[in-house]
Parts: structure tokens; sequence; C-alpha cells
């Protein structure tokens, strides 16, 4: 699939399920091709991405919408974390 | 892309128990889609889901060891359903301002003011030929200028007409003409006004100077009275009117039936088109009505204005000589009655001549009148 998206040009997350991870300053992170919503309470949510796992911590937090393939977090945010998937 | 639960209809569930932060990513997992996550500090998150995707839920919760509760219904569907519920009331209030409308357009009282008995039912009968009689039910604003003018025209003797409508009262003040006063009688005898034959008498005071069947001129002396005791009476004597017609003979266009209307919608003079039509291509009449609504005396806002053209042609059929006298006689008489006395009758006419010129028909008719025809 990536060589497809590279011969045409596309952009890496046009093609295929790339997880996209967007900030909006501190309040707002959008998680695009989001894998599954582990965990959520309003201090840390534990996001399932594609190759790894993105921890959101801070506070009062929120899930605005919660889309097949979408997340969207908006609160106080003090701290994301992408981690890779251990191996075995 | 945004979910918008509005139009399916969206429930806000509470998720409680150990398990609750885990819960809203198993059903993301089944692919539905929750919005306005929150967490609270005992453990429970509240999310809202379509209607749609209950059953997932269901499905989901029979695994989960926490509580779900419903807690509140948003969206189309179940405001619909609030309405239906209150549907009564809504209906009732609507029929009561529709019923509160039609009563504030009824005419509730008609007062005339400066009028006599006569003049009274001449006022009331020219209202009521105008549309306007207690109880009618009228939408349409008082063209107060067209209306006294017409009534100069229609009402015999009336010199001033105003017509004021206050909330379903309409007011109406006349003035009718300066009657001769009788008292002052300038002369003992009675007179002719006008020529013609003496049918009946009928003296009151005074010696007639005339028979029945008598052919008098006018300025002839009819009854002698003395000093004392002036003459009084009515002579009835058919007298003699010749009036001229002309008649338009092709000039007669006649409504097809055909129309086309347009409607506007006025709120707050702003305009708002509801129908227009194309305008016709061959001669039309037009006629303009507006609707104003009142709710008891206040004027609403808003107005309905509708414009309707209606299609001419030309009449097809050629009137018969008779049917052409006729309507030359018709209108002839209709003009000479407005010019009599009350108490005169037309006895008769006779169409005197009759000749077509350039399409117009000129006719002179010589009518027959029983009037009377004594005066001081």
């Amino acid at each position: 699939m990536k060589w497809i998206g590279k011969i045409a040009g596309l952009p890496e997350d046009a093609v295929g399920r790339i997880p996209r991870v967007v900030m909006l300053g501190r309040s707002k992170v959008m998680v695009y091709n989001a894998e599954k919503l582990e965990k959520f309470t309003d201090e840390t949510v534990l996001i399932q991405l594609l190759g790894g796992s993105l921890h959101i911590q801070g506070k009062s937090l929120e899930v605005k919408e919660l889309l097949p393939a979408e997340v969207i977090i908006e609160g106080a945010i003090s701290m994301v974390c992408l981690k890779e998937k251990h191996v075995g | 892309m945004s979910a918008n639960f509005f139009f399916t209809g969206a429930i806000v569930v509470v998720v409680t128990g150990d398990e609750a932060p885990l819960f809203p990513g198993r059903l993301h997992a089944q692919g539905v889609v929750l919005k306005n996550l929150y967490y609270s500090r005992d453990n429970s998150v509240h999310f809202s889901l379509s209607v749609r995707d209950v059953a997932a839920l269901r499905r989901e919760a029979r695994h989960f060891k926490g509580k779900i509760r419903f807690e509140k219904r948003e969206g189309l569907p179940f405001f619909v359903q609030r309405l239906a519920h209150y549907s009564p009331l809504i209906i009732t209030s609507a029929c009561f301002f529709i019923f509160m409308i039609v009563l504030s357009a009824m005419i509730i009282r008609i007062d005339v003011q400066g009028a006599d008995q006569e003049m009274k039912a001449d006022v009331f009968a020219f209202l009521k030929k105008e549309g306007i009689r207690e109880g009618a039910v009228t939408f349409e604003p008082l063209d107060t200028d067209r209306l006294s003018r017409q009534a100069a025209r229609d009402i015999p003797g009336l010199t001033r007409f105003t017509i004021e409508k206050k909330g379903a009262v309409y007011y109406v003040e006349v003035a009718a003409e300066k009657k001769e006063k009788s008292p002052v009688i300038k002369s003992r005898h009675m007179k002719a006004a006008k020529s013609g034959v003496v049918r009946d008498l009928f003296v009151e005071y005074g010696v007639s100077k005339v028979r029945r069947g008598d052919f008098i001129e006018a300025g002839d002396r009819l009854i002698s009275g003395s000093k004392k005791t002036p003459a009084s009476g009515t002579v009835t004597a058919e007298t003699w009117y010749k009036a001229t017609v002309t008649l338009d003979e092709n000039g007669l266009k006649i409504r097809s039936g055909e129309k086309r209307r347009n409607v506007f919608f006025y709120l707050n003079n702003e305009k708002y088109t509801i129908l227009t039509a194309a305008p016709f291509s061959k001669p039309f009449q037009t006629e303009e009505k507006q609707y104003v609504f009142h709710f008891f005396s206040y004027q609403l806002p808003f107005s309905v204005r509708t414009k309707t053209d209606y299609a001419l042609h030309q009449a097809e059929w050629s009137e018969s000589t008779s049917e052409q006298e006729w309507r030359g006689i018709q209108s002839a008489r209709a003009a000479l009655m407005a010019r009599l006395p009350r108490e005169a009758v037309i006895e008769g006419e006779n169409v005197l001549q009759k000749r077509v010129e350039n399409g117009k028909v000129k006719m002179i008719i010589h009518f027959q009148v029983l009037e009377n025809i004594a005066i001081h």
C-alpha cells in the first residue's frame, strides 16, 4: 500500500490506516484512524493505534466525539505520549 | 465528519461500575458512534448515543458488570413525542387564536349618526350592498374614500358620509341635505312643477282647480287655498322624460373565466411572494385585494394581498336588436330612477329613435312616469 501512495505522490496518511494525531493548542486532540478507545477517565485516555498506543493525560478530559475512525478529545491536556507496541 | 443525533434521536447513558472507563471503548469496537463522553469521580461515564445503536448497547451490556441507565432522551423523535403529548393544548390554543382573529374581523355593530329614519335605512342598505352588515366577517381593510364617494353617488340627499372603524364597531356619520321647512309656505296655492296629465288628486286643504285627465302645463295652478289655510295635497300626474343612451356595440368585452392569481405575504412591510403567475398576453382586468388580520383591536403585523388577472375576450355573440334595445332601456331606466323622487313610478317606455353610428348605437327613449307634481 505504501509504495502505491509514494508513486501517486499522496501524503502518507491518506493511504491505508496510518494513524494521524492533530493537536490544537492544549485543549484539543484529534486522533484519526484510531483502532480502539482502550480506557477513558477524566485524567487519562488510552487509545489503541495500529502500531502502538496513545496516552493522553490531563484534567477534566472529555471525548467530544467517538466515531469509527476518529476520536476528538477536549480538556486541559498536560501530556500526549505515543508508545510503541511491545512485541511478544 | 461530525455525528449529528438530532434527527435520529439520542439517549444520554450513564454507566457506573469498576469497568465503566472501559465500556465506551467496547462500544466503539462494535462500530457505535458516541458523543460527549465525560467521566465523573464516582467511576461513572456519561455519553450520548443514537437510538439506532441501542441494540448494540444492550448486547454489550450483557457482559458488563456495572450498572447502565438511560438518563435523558433528546432529539427530534422524542420532541415530536412530547409535542404529541401536549397536542390537545397546542390545538386548543391554535383554535383559540384563529377564533379570536375571525371574531375580531367580525362587524359587531354599525352606528349611524346624523341621519333620520329614512336616511338610516338608505345608509344601511348601501352598506349592506358594500358588504358591511352586522355579523359579516371581513378581512379587507376599509376603503373610506371610495365608500364615501360611492355613498354620495348612491344615497339620494346625502352630502357628507364618513365611516370609521374602531375595533369591531363601525361608526358612520352622515349629513343630509337640509329639507325645505314645510311651515314656511311661500304661496297659499299649489302649482305644477312639470307638465303632464293628471291621474290622481288628493286635496288636503283648498279647492282643486283641475280634474283627472286634464293636461297641465308647468306653472299651472292645481289647488288654490286661502290665506288661513294654505293649499296642501298631492297631484299625481303622468309626466314624460326623454333619455338618450349610447351603447358601444363592439366594445363589449367579457371575462373568459381564465384567471391568474398572484399571492403575496407581507410581514412588517417585507414582501414575500407565495404565488406568481405570468401576466396575460391578451387584454386582462386586474383585481387587487388585501386581507389584514386583527387580534382584538391590535392589527397583526402580517397581511395577505392577492392580485388576480382576469383574461378578457371579445363577446362572441352578436346581440339581437331586441337584446340591444333591452340593454339600452335598462341602463336609461337605472339612470332615470336615480334622478326621480322615491315615490315616482316609471310606467312605461318607448324607443323613439335608434340609429347606428360607427359601431355605436344611439337610442332616444321616452319614459312615462307617475309622480307628484304639486308644489307651492
